[in-house]
């Protein structure tokens, strides 16, 4: 019936080209009528037959049998909720009386068009056969804000047509020649669009718009108060609510946003395992800077590769981030490309976290509990070392009963006999059965807990959200915890056009480190040695290892307490609906105060006169900043036309300082109070360190949408900062980005599977402003000391008045989808980044002769990184509205980068590498993750030596460096994170693990554990592969070498395993408590318990021991969270 | 809201934004704290003579003359030290390869090159602080003088350390040379490349210092005025006289050596006259380091901690640095009249029974003698060996060395002293007069003696007194040649 009418319509159109004007309007009058006929034509008829089929897909169905467009003004109905229809040949009438029957609500026919309303908005004659008058209306309305104040600049569209009108100051708009049945769409950015349905007689109409809000992903959230509109934002910008985070783990927002972002790479510390006291090394998209180069760490006192990390629009630390209640978070925003990360210009290289707490809410006052407790469970899996009989065995394997090496060990003349006694004695303690499992001494399984207590409430003018947090983890290492307690008070006013926001935290956080030391002292204790903590030597009368656990002494001190507040005051001035001032300044100081203390009868002190046994350090360290900004943003609507401009200015001064004092010499059994300490060390003096650092910034960005499918983002920002030296104060940054809203483009809106499809590229400049301090001028320090002709200075720096400041040049493009009503969805985005120059320290680039030391820097090269990232999920299962949905998704991200320019400029450092037993090279066209070593063909079954591979391919038993060639790359070929979350009803679970594949990675304890066992080493514990699988007699197919062998292994391909695994990072089951009988009578509105699983499991290709001086842990926790 | 208050509103905004930047510039402009910025330095002569005394400083590190290049590594290698110290022998035996010795060496480089990258700094900058007025045109010059001596002092002891031996070969590769503070690597030269800079730098520098106070008016040891008092502890013109005399023999133009020693010779014995004798022996203070010749010393804060990290007799036998009684008793000839013999050396007691004590830098009961704390560098002495060795004349030859010798208790040589006597007779001189100075090693250089005498085996067997063979040239340090 469709087709045969519209074929119809077509040649009467075609006809009536040709016809004379009289006709035409005939015609157009007989057409009109019989469009306007068509519903109450009973042939119209509804075929459709399924189950679980959404209202949505209901109406689109309607549509393509009758040609008719269904639109639905109420919330009664839910267009993605789920229901069975049976409809064969049902006339169209009884078809939508059956379907809004339980919905009470009505239908109208008009123009063309299906409206379902509220049956109570206006009683209508449910005839409308006999049409209205077609007359035109002179239509006239009014638009208004949600403070009922007139809105300048909304578009009012009458549906199926191409007219479009904008309101204007006084927020009218008119509509001289409009039908009744006209369906009015009013949108305004910020605001939901509404939609009406123009009744007959009315002639005006008012319009109150309601704010758009809690659609959290609809709005890019930049922290400098200038946010986006995610969809018509060209930037590659994540956001994760604070809900959505805590689905994954309790235990800090890092450890969360690792799992549900790709880009967001936590790197591997192996030594320090699950330290809580260990602060994470955070990449997004890789490197920007030589992170690896001798002593530039040290120089550079942060991360070159860390992100900047905003807190409530306002600079902020990863430790304060890394201790922040997950419970007040609102949201974090994830800013990885130029477009989005320009507007923090030089300090915005390496991507910007920003985080966004709960803020105050009107209402009656809502108080929040949250529990979390969680179990922690050393993960000592990865050790496989020898147990003691092994231990006694592999000594005597290797000569250590045997002179020379006997001699050379127990460092005097050693006869056979005497040789032979030590053996004897060690063997009687392993017959006797001792064999202590030293690495299960300084570990225990520990609890944690946090208690986080939330108040908000207040008018529509005062709100204000109070609240308090306590938190103790502890660590698996005996005494090692990180205890935190924060408060917040935040206030909220707003009235008419002023609306203030203070926010007030006060933070107090103590750490203690484990008196045990580091872990791998107790994985190198001997098995053979039996547990005591009295003797300071393992093997007493050998003396030749300390004893672990004579030196956890219960008087050692490695403590650091914080204390930190933080205020905030922004306030937003709007002076008409396009147009506000936003400003807004903060405050912040912290102090710490660390304190060590090494007991007398340390180990370390044997040998040491009394008055200089026992170390005492106390230092002292503040933070100070105060930054102030000011925005005016202005956003304006002519026709399709979006405009949005904001300019901001900043200021900041941030101080640090830094002092600390040593004493020294203590009595026996004191407890650490420096006045028991006999001395200052001899020489030593009081560390001081002060840095001053101020910036400035003046940004423009510009924000222009074309009918919201062309997208157009543009940022300059001219950064001011006392780092850069003083001949060079500003230096500017921008980008430019290009998006195109495919799903809106006329071609695409017939593809009804298509919800969403974005095309966006952006490229643009910013800068690392880690790097530290460099000067383009020479600083002089004062020398310790003076000569009777006065004080003397000393060049501590020379100056570099050339040196290019280390700016990126970042390139994104990426495609956002969601197709099938939200079935699929995701991104997929690649990047090129490329710094140049780098900034990197003489020392070891320049000959020493130059004179300038590690504090001069220079520009060589450059690096280039590349990547691409994902991140799809699919429903399989989706019923909205019972709750039940199934999602499964997949993250995934790879990344590779090259040197490039260096030339031979750092062959310098590549020779130091060598001596240094260093895997990395700076080569052109070389990644700085490649390892470089040379090639193995393994161990020669006749000698038990190695067999080594040359350049040339030919092989040798001689090592040569100069057959290094690059055997492997650290650098995954894809990781990630597979996903999978399912709702029924009031229950979720949770799974998310993480894949690692392709690569490389240099087994550091087959290196130093199994083979490489000096004859230093030799007194310590080691990987039990030292014992079976090194070569033993001529035959033996080993991949170790000769047992017998002491002698240096060079680092080969040998070491250089492929590592892929999987590792169980947050498993987990939450269920929302909607008993109403038992949260009625305990006053409780809402309940939630949760239960997780963090590192599970671990499932790798290659054995290797993971956590050395601090061991891993496997999680368990428990979170509760119930408001009144 | 009209649009007037609209627009103005936007004017407010931009004005204050302005504002806000338009400050900015002082606001960038941040003092480092507890450090000072070039510009700072040279705006002030206070900070300037406070640069100058960081250069003076340096050279008396550890690193330097405070230890190294004076009492403990250098004299090592010059088989000065009994080998009872495992860091010792390492030296006496040459091996200049192992990763300890490796380090002292390269710390000598790195800090010698530091300092001379600070003296560079300061010559650049003192012109400017000269026009800029801040400092008297006339005490920049005697200022940059002493800056540029200082420079070649440094890189001339680079090179008798890292260069080769000059009598073979003179253009074997030695050491780069540095005039300019820009990080900028330059080249290695050869040794005689290397040591015509040295003579230029010496030119300049003695040009510069033409008009030093201490040609009028003498070292001035009792006052510490910037710029008259106590030159003898300044890079001072005699000083740089005595240094191109020096250079000059060392590169083997002994005719250069000998006018160059001459033409000050007088200026010598009037400002730094020969040592009283009693001011040695039998005070309570005794001058051991003969302070009224020192024609340029540094004040070396640290000398008595070394002394008692290195000397002391309260250290055990096997932490102290010491001569055998044998070594000593050799060198001095069994000799007790010669002043330097009973001043320097006591016997052990307690701990260090049997052994020598090396006393030259004990310290001092009177904390306000002048020359406490003094590193003796450059000494009046060393102009007569030059002379003795280099004069034509036997008899003025014979003349120099005995006016040594009759001022340190010792009778003329006799009269019939053949050429070769006189030659041994200067090496015994250099063995006595610069124990702890560090320059033996280098006279063994100098001279390219195949073997000299093993401190290993205690000086004392006369058939093979010359018994180890010196490897005379350090290898230039990892940290200077990778990067090449």
């Amino acid at each position: 019936m469709y087709k045969i009418f519209t074929r119809i319509l077509c040649r009467q159109f075609t006809l009536a080209l040709n016809l004379g004007p009289q006709l035409k309007f005939a015609i157009a009058l007989l057409l009109f009528s019989l469009v306007y006929n068509v519903p109450s034509a009973s042939a119209q008829t509804i075929k459709l037959k399924k189950n679980k089929i959404t209202y949505d897909q209901i109406f689109r169905e309607i549509k393509k049998q009758t040609g008719l467009d269904v639109i639905l003004v109420s919330n009664k109905i839910q267009t993605t909720s789920k229901i069975d229809v049976s409809f064969s040949d049902t006339p169209l009438k009884d078809a939508l009386d059956e379907l809004l029957r339980p919905y009470h609500l009505e239908y109208i026919i008009q123009n063309k068009t299906i409206v379902i309303r509220e049956i109570s908005l206006k009683p209508v004659s449910r005839n409308p056969v006999s049409p209205p008058s077609l007359q035109k209306v002179y239509f006239q309305g009014r638009v208004l804000d949600e403070n009922k104040k007139p809105l300048q600049g909304a578009t009012i569209t009458i549906k199926g047509t191409n007219k479009v009108t904008a309101t204007d100051k006084n927020g009218n708009f008119v509509f001289p020649d409009v039908y009744p049945g006209d369906v009015f769409i009013i949108s305004f950015i910020g605001y939901n669009s509404t939609t009406l349905v123009l009744q007959p007689n009315q002639t005006d109409i008012e319009v109150q718009m309601v704010l758009e809000q809690g659609k959290l992903g609809d709005v890019v959230i930049t922290g400098t108060g200038i946010n986006r509109k995610r969809e018509s934002f060209t930037g590659s910008a994540e956001t994760f609510s604070g809900d959505k985070l805590k689905t994954v783990g309790n235990k800090n927002v890092i450890e969360s946003l690792k799992t549900l972002d790709p880009a967001f790479i936590v790197v591997t510390n192996n030594a320090q395992g699950s330290n809580p006291n260990s602060a994470p090394t955070i990449q997004v998209r890789g490197e920007t800077g030589i992170n690896n180069t001798t002593s530039l760490n040290a120089q550079f006192n942060s991360n070159p590769n860390q992100p900047l990390f905003i807190l409530d629009g306002f600079e902020s630390t990863l430790q304060a981030i890394y201790d922040l209640d997950m419970n007040r978070v609102a949201s974090i925003t994830l800013l990885k490309d130029a477009a989005s990360t320009a507007l923090y210009g030089a300090k915005a290289a390496n991507g910007v976290v920003v985080v966004e707490t709960k803020k105050p809410l009107p209402g009656q006052l809502q108080i929040s509990y949250t529990a979390d407790l969680s179990f922690d469970v050393p993960d000592l899996s990865s050790y496989n070392l020898m147990n003691a009989a092994q231990k006694l065995q592999f000594e005597k394997l290797s000569g250590l009963y045997n002179t020379p090496l006997g001699e050379n060990i127990f460092g005097k003349p050693q006869t056979q006999w005497q040789s032979d006694s030590i053996y004897n004695a060690r063997l009687a303690q392993v017959v006797r059965g001792v064999n202590t499992d030293w690495i299960v001494i300084p570990v225990h399984q520990v609890f944690s807990e946090r208690h986080s207590l939330q108040v908000a409430g207040g008018s529509n003018e005062i709100m204000i959200r109070a609240g308090i947090d306590y938190r103790n983890q502890n660590g698996v290492m005996k005494g090692s915890g990180r205890d935190t307690w924060a408060g917040n008070f935040d206030l909220t006013y707003r009235k008419g056009k002023i609306n203030v926001t203070n926010i007030l935290t006060v933070t107090n956080l103590v750490t203690n480190n484990s008196p045990y030391g580091s872990f791998a002292n107790f994985a190198g204790a001997n098995p053979y040695a039996p547990k005591n903590s009295t003797s300071p030597y393992l093997d007493p009368g050998e003396n030749l290892a300390a004893n672990p656990l004579y030196n956890a002494s219960p008087y050692s001190i490695s403590q650091s307490k914080t204390f930190g507040v933080n205020e905030s005051l922004q306030a937003i001035y709007t002076f008409t609906n396009d147009f506000r001032i936003q400003g807004g300044t903060s405050f912040s100081k912290d102090k710490t105060n660390g304190v060590s203390f090494i007991p007398p009868n340390n180990t370390q002190f044997i040998g040491v006169t009394p008055a200089q046994q026992g170390s005492y350090k106390d230092s002292i360290g503040g933070n100070n900043a105060v930054s102030a900004y000011l925005t005016a943003s202005y956003a304006k609507v002519f026709k399709k036309h979006q405009l949005t401009v904001n300019v901001r200015s900043d200021i900041e001064s941030t101080n640090f300082d830094f002092s600390q004092f040593e004493a020294v010499g203590f009595p026996y059994g004191t407890d650490g109070n420096p006045s028991f300490a006999y001395n200052y060390p001899t020489g030593g003096r009081p560390v001081s360190t002060t840095a001053t650092t101020h910036t400035t910034g003046l940004l423009g960005s510009l924000n222009y949408a074309y009918d919201g499918r062309i997208l157009l983002d543009a940022t300059y920002r001219l950064d001011g900062a006392s780092t850069f030296g003083a001949n060079n104060l500003y230096q500017p940054y921008y980008s430019v980005g290009l998006g195109w809203n495919l799903h809106k483009e006329a071609f695409l809106k017939s593809v009804t599977w298509i919800d969403l499809l974005k095309l966006r590229a952006n490229i643009g400049y910013t800068g690392n402003e880690n790097l530290g301090q460099f000067t383009s001028t020479s600083i002089y320090t004062f020398l310790q000391g003076t000569s009777p002709f006065g004080q003397g200075l000393a060049l501590s720096t020379l100056g570099n008045p050339n040196l290019d400041w280390q700016n990126t040049r970042q390139a994104s493009y990426g495609v956002d989808f969601q197709f099938m009503n939200g079935k699929i969805s995701g991104y997929v985005e690649y990047f090129n980044k490329f710094t140049n120059p780098l900034a990197i320290s003489a020392n070891g680039a320049l000959p020493t002769s130059t004179g300038a030391n590690a504090s001069y820097v220079l520009n060589v090269g450059n690096l280039t990184t590349q990547g691409a990232d994902f991140n799809i999920r699919y429903s399989p299962v989706y019923n909205l509205k019972d709750r039940i949905i199934w999602t499964v998704g997949l993250t995934g991200q790879r990344t590779w980068s090259r040197y490039g320019g260096i030339g031979s400029k750092l062959s310098s450092l590549n020779t130091l590498a060598l001596t240094s037993n260093s895997l990395a090279r700076y080569q052109d066209g070389h990644s700085p993750d490649d390892i470089w070593a040379v090639k193995s063909a393994g161990i020669d079954p006749a000698t038990g030596q190695e067999i080594f591979i040359k350049k040339d391919g030919t092989q040798t038993f001689i090592y040569n460096p100069d057959d290094i060639v690059r055997v492997g790359n650290t650098q995954p070929a894809i990781q990630g994170v597979i996903n999978s979350t399912f709702t029924y009803k009031n229950f979720s679970v949770g799974m998310y693990v993480r894949y690692s594949l392709g690569g490389a990675v240099f087994n550091s304890a087959l290196y130093t554990k199994v083979e490489n066992i000096s004859s230093s080493q030799i007194v310590f514990n080691q990987d039990a592969r030292a014992l079976t699988e090194r070569w033993q007699a001529p035959g033996d197919v080993a991949q170790f070498k000769a047992i017998s062998l002491l002698t240096t292994t060079p680092m080969t391909s040998r070491f250089v395993e492929k590592d892929n695994h999987f590792d169980g990072e947050s498993f987990s089951l939450s269920y929302r408590l909607t008993n109403q009988w038992l949260l009625h009578n305990l006053g409780i509105q809402t309940l939630n318990l949760a239960a997780y699983t963090n590192e599970i499991f671990r499932i790798e290709s290659i054995l290797s021991e993971r956590g050395i001086d601090y061991p891993y842990a496997r999680t368990v926790s428990f979170s509760l969270n119930a408001s009144f | 809201m009209n649009r007037d208050m609209k627009s103005k509103s936007i004017y407010l905004i931009m004005a204050a934004a302005l504002l806000i930047l338009g400050g900015c510039k002082k606001f960038l402009e941040v003092q480092p704290q507890g450090k000072y910025t070039q510009d700072q330095v040279f705006s002030n002569e206070i900070a300037i003579q406070q640069a100058l005394n960081g250069i003076y400083n340096n050279i008396a590190s550890n690193n330097l003359y405070g230890a190294n290049l004076t009492n403990t590594v250098i004299e090592s290698l010059g088989q000065r030290w009994a080998p009872n110290q495992q860091a010792i022998s390492l030296y006496q035996a040459y091996t200049y390869t192992k990763t300890t010795s490796e380090a002292t060496f390269e710390s000598i480089w790195t800090s010698a090159y530091a300092n001379i990258l600070q003296a560079n700094q300061f010559i650049q900058q003192i012109d400017v602080a000269a026009k800029n007025g801040v400092i008297s045109s006339q005490h920049a010059t005697e200022l940059k003088g002493e800056a540029i001596g200082l420079r070649a002092f440094m890189h001339f002891d680079l090179l008798r350390l890292f260069g080769p031996v000059m009598k073979t070969s003179p253009t074997g590769a030695a050491i780069p040379y540095y005039t300019k503070a820009d990080a900028v690597t330059r080249p290695i030269l050869n040794a005689t490349q290397a040591i015509d800079s040295v003579l230029a730098d010496l030119n300049t520098a003695k040009n510069l210092l033409s008009s030093d106070p201490i040609i009028t008016k003498g070292p001035d040891t009792t006052s510490h005025d910037y710029y008259v008092g106590s030159r003898n502890q300044r890079f001072n013109y005699y000083a740089v006289i005595a240094l191109q005399a020096r250079a000059y023999l060392y590169e083997g133009d002994n005719a250069d050596a000998n006018a160059t020693a001459k033409t000050a010779l007088a200026a010598f014995d009037k400002w730094f006259p020969w040592m009283v004798y009693t001011d040695i022996v039998n005070n309570a203070n005794p001058d051991r380091i003969f302070a009224p010749e020192m024609i340029f010393g540094v004040y070396n804060p640290n000398m008595y901690v070394n002394y008692l990290a290195y000397f002391s007799p309260t250290l055990t036998s096997t932490q102290i640095v010491t001569a055998t009684p044998t070594m000593v008793q050799t060198v001095f000839e069994n000799n007790t009249n010669d002043y330097r013999y009973s001043s320097t050396w006591a016997t052990g007691t307690g701990t260090t029974a049997g052994l020598e004590i090396f006393n030259k830098y004990a310290d001092l009961t009177d904390a306000t003698r002048p020359w406490r704390f003094i590193q003796p560098l450059i000494r009046k002495s060393e102009l007569y060996y030059i002379l003795a060795e280099t004069d034509p004349s036997l008899t003025s030859q014979l003349n120099y060395l005995n006016t040594v010798r009759n001022n340190r208790g010792l009778a003329n040589l006799p009269t019939t002293t053949t050429n070769a006597t006189l030659i041994t007779e200067i090496q015994k001189e250099y063995w006595k007069e610069f124990w702890g100075e560090g320059q033996i090693f280098f006279y063994y250089k100098r001279m390219n003696f195949q073997y000299v005498p093993s401190a290993a085996n205690d000086y004392n067997s006369s058939d093979t007194f010359y018994e180890i063979s010196p490897i005379y040239q350090v290898p230039l340090p990892l940290s200077e040649t990778t990067p090449r």
